[in-house]
């Protein structure tokens, strides 16, 4: 019975997707497909309203209300229930196709913003500037109500540096524009969603719990920058046994025998997966200069003397007794 | 108890401001409100000593929640004041597994005052530094002055929290996960400086020290550089760079060329190195953690509207092992990592799949994504999506595969409310080597709800919809 039941629900979401019918009986329109940007000259007269309402006009224009050529035309009840709530697919204008409009128009909307209004409403400008509403141009245009025109619905627009690889490479973008480009569209709720996010972030895999282990181990992106390693990778990774508090086993390392003697390779390329399971009370076992085994784990060439100066405190974890004195 | 009550009165203070200003004089509050409720099931594993593997246990399920809320209110009978605040609360609803963090039930991510003039900007109350050198928050004072129109000179200062856990850096509860960590707080303190020295170009430069209280030492102190510049119009450069002056060592870099020929054609080379940062208040940092380099090279192709196609290699390469030493592991020295995308919509008809091959050092993982959704309107949308990946190599949980499949669904019930859902089932076949090695299962299934309202006067407060 599922199956029937699921089919039956998207036929009925299908049929609900159709535009409603317009008039059936309208005759062929005698305008062609340059029409809708040139009328504007010759809807002077009254030769429209022979053949047009009012609300049909108001249907595509957001701001009939405020052109006094569609003032004039003959308003109908009948045709406001016919074009109620219709959307229409506007067409683009040819400044619109250029490149770089996504960046460009600010400055003709400045210097036309009735032109603008013709079909966009203040909505739609809100669709990317969340939060300059208050930018003049966009006061100057009308609101979308309920059952009048919509005006053009731009969500889902995106500039053309947001390709569908942007949320794995915006770091760059970001760091050099948080507090401008960036704020045109998103506030710091939308950073949120993925950074310390409660929904998985779109640049993680589906099912990236499970997924997630060679871009931990490669460094394919910081992990540290959301994720806080003890609490995050730890707690979760004890929960499901992954980790083991204070083990050494080596069964999970490739069950590898000797991996206690052989991880220093592994450890120093991906020392931040160590953590993800580890705490220091783990290394210190044998890396402590109080442990029993005294393993040095300092490479050559680190510099140890100012890694101390900068905080003497580190240096006492492991070396309980006194800093020897660093050559 | 006086601590606790002393880490929490930043937070408290500043959430009792935009409290208390938004009712008194706001000519526009926006509340924008995020609810999410996940159910997630986990197969556990328990190592067993007598037998030497991991044998797995019953499937336990979480099912974690969180409300979000982002509050926006202006107009404070000051001109260019403004009370932010976005506030969390987490949640369990009944389930025997604890997802991570859900054992704290509130942050407050960001809480502050704004006010913004023409030429400076100052904001007081808890707040997140995006930079160069990451993601950084702190209760306190972030002072911005515009001298000129494409120059912005900032600095800022308070009390430090813990990367990625929006509480203070010596919170109980970091505390009682790790006996080393410092009992004292931070302060994190910085300057920055952006510049725009074209329409088509900036560059910013950062410096940031976290020191704990009381004067006993540093945690991180770093700079980092970065810029982008767009030439000829169809070539965009942009690198960074980051120094780690407690460490004297040369962190993060990255440069990336990108060619853009119209719409149709993208190219992109980056080069990139990659050091991890680790606080000094650690022992990890003097286990002289290694750095590596890659490189990506990247091609998306949209010739039309409809369709569009991308691909990318990336490689890493590590230092190479030159002793040879019975105590030296035998590690691949590079990692390669193959992806393809490509998405086409039909008018209402979305279909989008991803594909990504990693292999060698950190283990061999394949799997593919793919979505065919019915768009007809901004208002609603259902698709289904189905997966399917191989773990296998160094990480492996078995030489098995993964399927998955699913539905999504969305649907903007008004201008102001959605609601979005998302379930998948995930099988696993061939466990040829499940039992004889590590165990895991992965037959399990995972479900998002989420409902987004905004309440007040104004546009949502960020971009809805979409697939992003």
């Amino acid at each position: 019975m599922r199956a029937p039941t699921l089919l039956l629900a998207v036929a009925l979401a299908a049929v609900a997707a159709v535009p409603r019918a317009l008039p059936a009986q309208a005759p062929a329109s005698p305008h062609d497909s340059t029409w809708l940007f040139t009328h504007k000259e010759q809807a002077s007269g009254p030769t429209c309203a022979m053949c047009h309402q009012r609300d049909f006009c108001a249907s595509c224009h957001v701001n009939a209300r405020n052109i006094e050529a569609i003032q004039a035309i003959p308003a109908s009840a009948e045709a406001a229930a016919q074009y109620r709530g219709h959307r229409w697919t506007y067409p683009q204008p040819p400044t619109h196709r250029a490149d770089t409009w996504v960046t460009t128009h600010g400055a003709t909307s400045r210097q036309t913003p009735n032109t603008c209004a013709t079909c966009h409403s203040r909505q739609s400008c809100a669709t990317c500037h969340r939060l300059e509403e208050r930018l003049l141009p966009i006061t100057l245009l009308a609101r979308a109500v309920r059952g009048g025109a919509q005006g053009v619905d731009l969500s889902g627009l995106e500039p053309p540096s947001h390709t569908p690889t942007w949320a794995r490479e915006h770091r760059l973008a970001a760091a050099a524009g948080a507090d401008g480009t960036c704020r045109t569209c998103h506030t710091q709720s939308f950073c949120s969603t993925c950074h310390d996010g409660a929904r998985t972030p779109t640049f993680h895999q589906t099912n990236y719990v499970q997924r997630h282990a060679a871009d931990a181990f490669t460094r394919e992106s910081d992990c540290a920058s959301c994720h806080q390693t003890q609490a995050f990778c730890v707690q979760c990774h004890r929960s499901v046994g992954a980790a083991q508090a204070g083990g050494t086993a080596a069964a999970f390392h490739d069950r590898s025998a000797d991996w206690s003697l052989t991880h220093g390779r592994v450890a120093r390329r991906s020392i931040e997966v160590c953590t993800s399971c580890h705490r220091q009370n783990d290394c210190l076992k044998c890396h402590s200069a109080s442990g029993f085994a005294r393993v040095n784990p300092h490479p050559a060439g680190l510099d140890l003397r100012r890694m101390q100066s900068k905080n003497p405190g580190t240096c006492q974890i492991c070396h309980t007794t006194g800093v020897p004195a660093i050559p | 108890m006086k601590r606790l009550a002393l880490t929490r009165a930043a937070p408290a203070l500043a959430l009792g401001l935009l409290a208390a200003a938004a009712p008194l004089a706001a000519q526009s509050v926006r509340i924008h409100s995020t609810t999410t409720m996940r159910y997630v099931e986990l197969r556990p594993i328990l190592f067993n000593a007598d037998s030497g593997r991991y044998d797995p246990q019953a499937v336990q399920a979480a099912a974690p929640v969180t409300q979000d809320f982002e509050v926006n209110a202006w107009g404070l009978g000051v001109n260019g004041l403004r009370a932010y605040g976005l506030l969390r609360f987490r949640g369990s609803l009944g389930s025997e597994l604890v997802w991570p963090r859900y054992g704290d039930h509130f942050d407050a991510l960001a809480a502050y005052l704004e006010y913004e003039h023409t030429a400076y900007r100052l904001r007081l109350g808890r707040q997140q530094k995006a930079s160069a050198l990451g993601w950084y928050g702190f209760d306190g004072l972030d002072a911005a002055w515009r001298p000129f129109a494409r120059l912005r000179v900032e600095g800022y200062a308070g009390r430090g929290l813990a990367r990625g856990y929006d509480e203070p850096f010596n919170s109980k509860a970091l505390a009682a996960l790790d006996p080393f960590r410092p009992e004292k707080g931070t302060y994190l303190l910085g300057a920055s400086l952006v510049a725009a020295p074209s329409a088509t170009s900036t560059f910013s430069a950062i410096y940031q020290r976290e020191i704990l209280q009381g004067g006993a030492g540093i945690v991180s102190e770093r700079v980092a550089v970065d810029g982008s510049a767009v030439l000829e119009r169809f070539v965009t450069l942009a690198a960074s760079a980051d120094f780690d002056l407690a460490t004297n060592e040369v962190g993060k870099a990255r440069g990336t060329a990108t060619f853009q020929f119209g719409r149709a054609l993208m190219l992109r080379g980056e080069v990139f190195r990659y050091r991890p940062t680790l606080d000094l208040t650690t022992i990890w940092g003097v286990f002289g953690p290694q750095s590596h380099w890659g490189y990506t090279g990247t091609l998306q192709i949209t010739p039309n509207r409809t369709f569009a196609l991308w691909g990318s290699y990336t490689q890493r390469q590590y230092l190479p092992i030159d002793t040879v030493s019975p105590l030296v592991m035998a590690l691949p020295d590079r990692e390669q990592d193959v992806a393809a995308g490509a998405r086409i919509h039909l008018g209402p008809v979305q279909l989008d799949g991803t594909y990504r091959y990693q292999m060698e050092y950190g283990g061999d993982q394949s799997g593919g994504d793919a979505s065919l959704a019915l768009v007809p309107s901004r208002d609603w949308r259902v698709g289904v999506k189905a997966t399917a990946f191989q773990n296998d190599g160094e990480f492996r949980v078995s030489n098995g595969t993964v399927y998955g499949v699913g539905f999504d669904a969305a649907v903007r019930l008004a201008d102001r409310f959605e609601i979005r859902a998302d379930a998948m089932r995930f099988m696993q076949r061939k466990q040829e080597r499940l039992q004889a090695l590590t165990g895991l299962d992965w037959n399990q299934t995972r479900a998002t709800v989420s409902l987004e309202w905004t309440f007040g006067i104004g546009a949502n407060p960020d971009r809805q919809g979409g697939t992003r």
